[in-house]
């Protein structure tokens, strides 16, 4: 053994060239398994986080959003929108049978704001009732929110004096959230009270008062629901649309499976993808070994000559092919974690789906399956490679080789 | 240890299958003597090498046994063989045979550290060897930056350094001068006649036939025994 693997490590020392288009091809199957399934994951681990942070079974906007973001646009990417229905039209749909818990939320969009260089989309809730934000939020902040405070999204640029000001009004960053892959990182949180004030601000301070027609103070901008025991998300979402004008009911879960439906899409065209880079490599990789199997014939017989089993001479060409594929794999997956650190903020805007990239233990078996899968194809096309050599007997590659 | 051939004999197929096939050595009988220079003269494409490697377990014959203390090598397994090879027959194969990547000490040692062993003892072997045959100052350089001659007494020492019983060398004076060709033959010659070992030379130059101690000739894949 001990003979295999130092004949091995010198192999690779001694063949430098060889070695390295080894290891570039070894590198290539890593990097696109690791690369491959960061992104498939993430985007799964957006769904269900999406699914999750949701948390409701009904989301009711005004028809007016349509054409606007929507609560989809909002939460993936931080799409703002600016649209209200009545106090009056909420409590017709409080009044709806089937109804179990009910909250509402408000949209505000900032003008240019001193914190960020675009416009930041403000999100009021209602902490006696939500149920959507605050089991999120509770992860970084479990305090309560007082009037006048914000909680910042992680993408959110905090002065140091922890003060932010909207329309000519200051308020305190009581926390930032961590990172969410998502719309909501560029978005601000704070309770009902405090998000009408800013609005009440806005009214007095735009030129063109956005609530002209708005009863700031009943007015919202979402109602989620979730239905109560016993009844059906869709009858209840076709009794709010059927019964109240002016308002847009959508049972959340088709808005779920529209975003799953384009994630298997995307999904699809990532395995694709992933499978010609495996198969193109794989070629290339058998084409290399059988590029330099004259090379080895020689090599092989001489070794054969002196008393190596073909057991040994597998043994060698495992540990040969292990020992690059090491090297290219690793180098591979460093790539993989460089390029998806930079890249996935922007993947999730070119892909236009919920992204969240998975936790340090999700990352470390994603990068030991890729890499232990790309070792495993190396020392597979190099054994092919070694069977095919000594599957000849060492008198017959003697007498070819003259 | 005595190495017999029963009936040994082989045939290639011109396209590596059907019908249209030659025989490369013949149906023959032979015995490997201890403590002799065997010799196989006869001219290129004769069956010499066919028939050395039948010998020494790297040549299935089609027919025939090759028996090594009365064992037949070829119903041992790849293992056993190999393991056998190792330890038992010395080969210096025709050509440049050394590890490209490996420099002239560690071809040397390679056989030696296949199977393990005291690393020790067999790099003062190595050395000794190396010493004997002339070539101790190229240690450390890599085999194919190597002569001809070089290469050969390499190859020579690298078959050596198990000790074993049998040496077979496949025409190691091919493309050696006179003065080289002289030294290689000597050494043999010495191996045989001062460790007991059983030598076969395989060569088609006339001048070796002055070494050897049993002299054979195949002509045609048929090998005949001519008195000295």
């Amino acid at each position: 053994m001990k003979f295999a693997f130092d004949t091995a490590l010198k192999n690779v020392k001694r063949k430098p060239f060889r070695s390295c288009i080894m290891a570039v091809l070894t590198l290539l199957l890593s990097l696109a398994v690791f690369a491959g399934a960061f992104t498939v994951m993430s985007l799964r681990r957006g769904l269900s986080d999406y699914r999750a942070r949701l948390g409701a079974d009904i989301i009711v906007v005004p028809s007016s959003a349509k054409g606007h973001g929507t609560v989809n646009d909002i939460l993936l990417q931080g799409i703002t929108g600016n649209y209200y229905m009545s106090g009056k039209e909420i409590e017709k749909i409080r009044s709806v049978e089937g109804i179990g818990e009910i909250t509402t939320q408000f949209f505000l969009t900032s003008a240019k704001a001193s914190c960020c260089s675009t416009r930041v989309q403000i999100i009021g809730f209602d902490p006696e009732t939500d149920f959507s934000i605050l089991p999120w939020i509770g992860e970084s902040y479990q305090a309560t929110i007082s009037d006048g405070d914000i909680i910042a999204g992680s993408s959110i640029n905090v002065p140091s004096d922890r003060t932010i000001t909207f329309y000519g009004q200051n308020y305190r960053v009581a926390a930032q959230l961590a990172e969410t892959g998502t719309g909501l990182d560029s978005a601000v949180y704070t309770n009902m009270n405090t998000i009408r004030q800013m609005a009440e601000s806005a009214s007095n301070l735009l030129e063109t008062d956005p609530f002209r027609d708005v009863n700031i103070r009943t007015a919202a901008s979402a109602v989620l629901i979730r239905v109560a025991g016993g009844y059906s998300i869709e009858d209840v979402a076709d009794d709010i649309n059927i019964h109240i004008t002016k308002v847009q009911a959508t049972p959340a879960k088709s808005m779920v499976s529209e975003i799953s439906e384009g994630l298997n899409g995307v999904s699809r065209i990532i395995g694709l993808l992933v499978g010609a880079v495996w198969v193109l490599a794989l070629i290339v990789l058998i084409a290399v070994y059988a590029l330099v199997s004259n090379e080895r014939r020689k090599e092989f017989a001489i070794l054969r000559i002196m008393g190596a089993s073909r057991k040994m001479l597998f043994r060698i060409m495992s540990a040969e092919a292990a020992l690059i594929g090491a090297i290219g794999a690793i180098l591979g997956l460093a790539i993989g974690l460089l390029l998806t650190t930079l890249l996935s903020g922007r993947l999730q805007s070119v892909l236009n789906l919920p992204f969240s990239t998975p936790g340090w233990q999700s990352v470390l078996g994603l990068a030991l399956g890729a890499f232990a899968v790309s070792v495993i194809a190396g020392i597979v096309t190099a054994l092919l490679s070694a069977w095919r050599i000594t599957k000849s007997e060492t008198g017959l590659l003697l007498r070819e080789d003259g | 240890m005595k190495l017999e051939a029963v009936g040994i004999g082989r045939i290639f197929f011109r396209n590596g299958h059907g019908t249209n096939y030659f025989h490369a050595v013949n149906a023959t009988d032979f015995v490997l003597q201890p403590g002799k220079l065997t010799e196989i003269v006869g001219r290129s494409g004769s069956g010499k090498t066919t028939f050395l490697h039948m010998l020494s377990g790297l040549l299935t014959p089609s027919e025939g046994k090759v028996l090594l203390d009365g064992t037949d090598l070829y119903a041992m397994d790849d293992n056993r063989r190999s393991l056998l090879r190792n330890q038992h027959i010395g080969i210096i194969p025709q050509g440049q045979t050394g590890l490209a990547g490996l420099t002239v000490l560690e071809n040397v040692l390679a056989p030696a550290a296949m199977y393990g062993g005291d690393p020790a003892s067999r790099r003062q072997r190595a050395s000794e060897l190396l010493k004997l045959v002339g070539i101790s100052d190229l240690e450390d350089v890599f085999a194919n930056e190597l002569s001809g001659g070089e290469v050969r007494r390499m190859s020579i020492a690298r078959a050596l350094i198990n000790d074993p019983q049998i040496v077979m060398a496949d025409e190691p004076t091919g493309d050696l001068d006179d003065e080289n060709t002289e030294i290689v033959l000597q050494l043999l010659r010495a191996i045989a006649h001062e460790d007991g070992v059983a030598v076969l030379l395989v060569t088609h130059e006339k001048e070796a036939e002055a070494y050897a101690d049993a002299l054979y000739r195949m002509s045609g894949g048929f090998l005949t025994r001519e008195e000295k």
